[in-house]
């Protein structure tokens, strides 16, 4: 516990000292927040004034016509979407140094050389990574939150499903994250290590696409659709929370984490 | 304290060290000496359970390296041949590291701590980062880390490479110090380093041992009075054929003439059993030549070295064919280098 605290710790700052971090959350803030004001937030009012204005006139067809703005079920979805996107770019930046540099600096000789488990080093990297992430989640918790504030009396936001999708985009981004770790590990070169993790998540997102497209069918558009990371938050970010979806998160997290840890083992057998 | 038994590993085809033996008692420093490519850093990492040897065994610390290598790697220190640091941390925040990496806690952590940046004479560089200290001192974070945990058996690669020669002598007179009663291991392709800092040799060459003894028996064993050179100014007289007329004397060689002053210099062979110098200085001056120096043969450590690894590679011209082609090949790669 000891040894991962402070492996924890030191990873923790390194992201800060490298500055990784820094460069990770202000990208994400930036882009997230663009879409977020230009895409979601600012449609939304105008949906909601156009809305008022409808009541007003009290015309009774035109109402009907035009579903009561609900924050939760009309952009709660779409914006998770897009921001499980940008994490597709920013999860490589996060993870690629992990084991990388420790195999190309030969620090990693001295760790396997402490009375240390190869487990105890790779969670406290995978905690450090996760809690950089985090930042980003409370940043979508802030993002969902303004509504409340905008709105006289509030109830504008519901907990419930809001929850749910601050979930579903948590382990997404724990499961990414997690996948980036194996290939920090099977290579001690950056660069490789996040380009392949990078191609890994761009497929898994757009692997989801084609089920719907219709070009492929029977066990492929069944493995298609089970694979796909991005779909299996879909539900999530709905506020539909199915015990499979968590189940498959979490066996991804174990799994890469397991992998990650028989690869560093593999690599000390062969020298 | 340190057993090692018939370990060998293989990378592959190529074998980095083959049927490698020695013991290391406890408090004793062993200089493990060899050539580049000769498997020092492949048989200490084996020692510090970076990877298993393919066969063998070993033990440290009473623990095999094999079975109980947690054990083990709670009671040894570790410095890797380029030192390998996290640069970005301060020096006193990366001790700490290795010292809860080591097991370490609260104020023991702290006490540690504080303990090896007075030991390795880190004091005024506590608070600098790793990546802006010199080669020197990156050494002493180095040798700090390995020492954090009061380890009972040091093992040091290649300790003074890359320094200059004054961080040369400083470190080397540290180890002497830090040594104490540890047992330590310290690896070398320097040979005054091995006689300024160990008990014990063990020469390495191309991963397998060459000889193995204390310093003592390895230097006494060459300066017998069987050897001796002798420097005269001759006059123009035969010196060779009055040493060879002496009784006794089995070999004379001339190695040197010096032209312009008259002076030739003469490697004498002698029987073991009997001191013959008394003879031959005798029997330069009664045929009238002078004799200017006379010393018995200081074989250095170098000699014995190169003599130890050139016998060994006489010994070994193509043995088995199927041998020869991995030999050839390691040969290739280590002259790519
Ligand atoms: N990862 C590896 N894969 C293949 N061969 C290797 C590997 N590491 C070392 N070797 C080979 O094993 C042999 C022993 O290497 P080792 O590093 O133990 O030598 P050394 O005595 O430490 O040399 P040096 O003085 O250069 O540090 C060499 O022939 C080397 O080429
Ligand atoms: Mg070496």
């Amino acid at each position: 516990m000891n040894a991962f605290f402070a492996m924890f710790k030191r990873e923790l700052a390194h992201y800060f000292t490298s500055p990784i971090a820094y460069v990770v959350l202000i990208i994400f803030s930036i882009l997230s927040g663009w879409f977020y004001v230009q895409g979601f937030l600012l449609p939304y009012s105008l949906y909601c004034q156009q809305y008022d204005m409808m009541q007003m006139q009290a015309n009774p067809m035109m109402a009907q016509q035009m579903p009561a703005p609900n924050f939760t079920e009309l952009i709660v979805p779409s914006l998770f979407s897009t921001f499980s996107i940008i994490l597709i770019f920013l999860v490589p930046l996060l993870t690629m140094r992990l084991i990388s540099e420790e195999k190309r600096e030969g620090t990693i000789e001295l760790l396997y050389t402490y009375p240390v488990s190869d487990l105890q080093v790779i969670l406290a990297k995978y905690a450090a990574a996760l809690v950089i992430f985090l930042f980003t989640v409370l940043l979508c918790a802030i993002y969902l939150y303004v509504p409340e504030l905008l709105k006289e009396g509030g109830g504008v936001v519901e907990w419930r499903p809001i929850l749910s999708a601050l979930l579903g985009y948590f382990l997404l981004g724990a499961a990414s994250i997690s996948l980036g770790l194996i290939f920090s590990a099977v290579t001690e070169n950056q660069i490789v290590s996040a380009a392949l993790t990078f191609a890994l998540l761009l497929f898994l997102w757009v692997v989801g696409w084609a089920p719907q497209s219709g070009t492929v069918e029977g066990v492929m558009k069944t493995l298609a659709e089970s694979v796909s990371l991005t779909d299996r938050s879909e539900d999530l970010f709905k506020g539909l929370i199915h015990l499979s979806d968590l189940v498959f998160f979490l066996c991804v997290i174990v799994g890469a984490l397991f992998i990650t840890m028989r690869s560093l083992e593999s690599h000390r057998w062969r020298g | 304290m340190i057993e090692v038994q018939n370990l060998t590993k293989n990378y592959g085809p190529v074998a980095a060290i083959k049927n490698v033996s020695f013991e290391v008692g406890k408090g004793e420093i062993l200089g493990f000496l060899g050539p580049n490519g000769a498997g020092k850093t492949t048989t200490m990492r084996i020692l510090t359970g970076y990877f298993p040897a393919t066969s063998g065994s070993a033990k440290v610390a009473g623990y095999d390296v094999f079975n109980q290598i947690n054990e083990v790697r709670k009671r040894i220190g570790y410095l890797p041949e380029n030192v390998p640091l996290y640069t970005d941390m301060s020096v006193k925040g990366y001790l700490n590291l290795a010292a809860q990496m080591k097991g370490l806690s609260g104020s023991a952590k702290k006490k540690a701590v504080d303990r090896v940046i007075e030991e390795v004479g880190l004091i005024q560089m506590r608070s600098r980062l790793i990546k802006k200290l010199s080669k020197g001192y990156r050494q002493r974070v180095g040798l700090a880390q390995s020492l954090v945990n009061n380890p009972e058996v040091l093992i040091l690669d290649e300790p003074t490479v890359g320094l200059d020669p004054k961080q040369i002598t400083d470190i080397r007179s540290l180890i002497k110090h830090l040594a104490g009663d540890r047992t330590v291991i310290l690896s070398t392709h320097i040979l005054p380093e091995v006689s300024m800092t160990c008990d014990k040799v063990t020469i390495i060459n191309r991963g397998q041992i060459v000889v193995s003894d204390t310093l003592e028996n390895l230097t006494k064993r060459s300066t017998d009075f069987s050897e001796i050179s002798v420097l005269v100014r001759d006059h123009g007289k035969d010196v060779g054929s009055v040493l060879r007329g002496l009784p006794g004397v089995k070999e004379v060689k001339s190695v040197e003439t010096g032209k312009d002053n008259g002076t030739r210099k003469f490697d004498v062979s002698l029987p073991q059993d009997e001191d013959l110098r008394g003879a031959v200085a005798k029997a330069i001056t009664g045929a009238d030549i002078e004799l200017l120096e006379m010393a018995s043969r200081q074989v250095t450590l170098e000699e014995i070295f190169i003599r130890h690894i050139t016998k060994e590679e006489d010994h070994s011209p193509e043995p088995e064919a199927n041998e020869t082609a991995t030999a050839n090949s390691t040969e290739e790669e280590e002259a790519s280098e």
